[in-house]
């Protein structure tokens, strides 16, 4: 079961980590760096499905692709951007962390501007 | 998800722990510096290659 090896994958991870700390603190943070993307990449390859489903349904329900392609590239970046910063915090980089939260907030605004504009021009139409 | 990564940077880790230590009791400060730098060197490679690997799966997955 795919739940079980990230558990034990994240167990000796962890054991490994602790045993370079004292010696080697950054080798510690590459092995969590790794370990997190080996994680990230296998829960992107999973998710994909339900993004297929997501589709389907768009497709069958007569969405325009625009606003869910948007919504789909926000959620990428929301996922870049919490892998990024929480990478830093876990090197206690405090502050790079949140810069990088930060320009994920911005570009995330940016990129759903298109949708709230035509929220906006909806809304102006009815009044 | 392949462990063997994992293993492999915790290994490089040890390595250039212990010959540092050695380089530093034999008195040769220089080069267990320089050991240190490789080492760092060599498993940044293979972690920047994984994370490249992640940023292309996401963007490939949510169409950027």
């Amino acid at each position: 079961m795919e739940l079980i090896r990230i558990g034990v994958l994240g167990i000796t991870s962890a054991i490994l980590i602790l045993i370079l700390k004292n010696h080697r603190p950054e080798m510690g943070l590459q092995i969590s760096l790794v370990f997190g993307a080996m994680v990230m990449v296998f829960l992107a390859s999973r998710i994909r499905t339900v993004l297929d489903l997501i589709g389907i349904y768009v497709d069958r329900a007569d969405i325009s692709g625009v606003y869910i392609s948007t919504l789909f590239k926000i959620i990428g970046m929301a996922y870049i951007t919490e892998f990024a910063a929480e990478s830093c915090r876990d090197a206690s980089q405090n502050a790079i962390a949140t810069k990088i939260e930060l320009a994920g907030k911005i570009l995330i605004i940016i990129t759903a501007m298109p949708v709230i504009t035509s929220v906006m021009n909806i809304i102006i139409g009815l009044l | 998800m392949d462990i063997d990564l994992i293993f492999k940077i915790a290994a490089v880790g040890i390595l250039v722990a212990v010959l540092n230590s050695l380089l530093t009791k034999s008195g040769r400060d220089e080069q267990a510096m320089m050991t240190t730098l490789a080492g760092l060197v060599v498993v940044l490679l293979m972690v920047v290659k994984e994370i490249a690997n992640l940023f292309n799966t996401v963007k490939a997955l949510f169409n950027f």
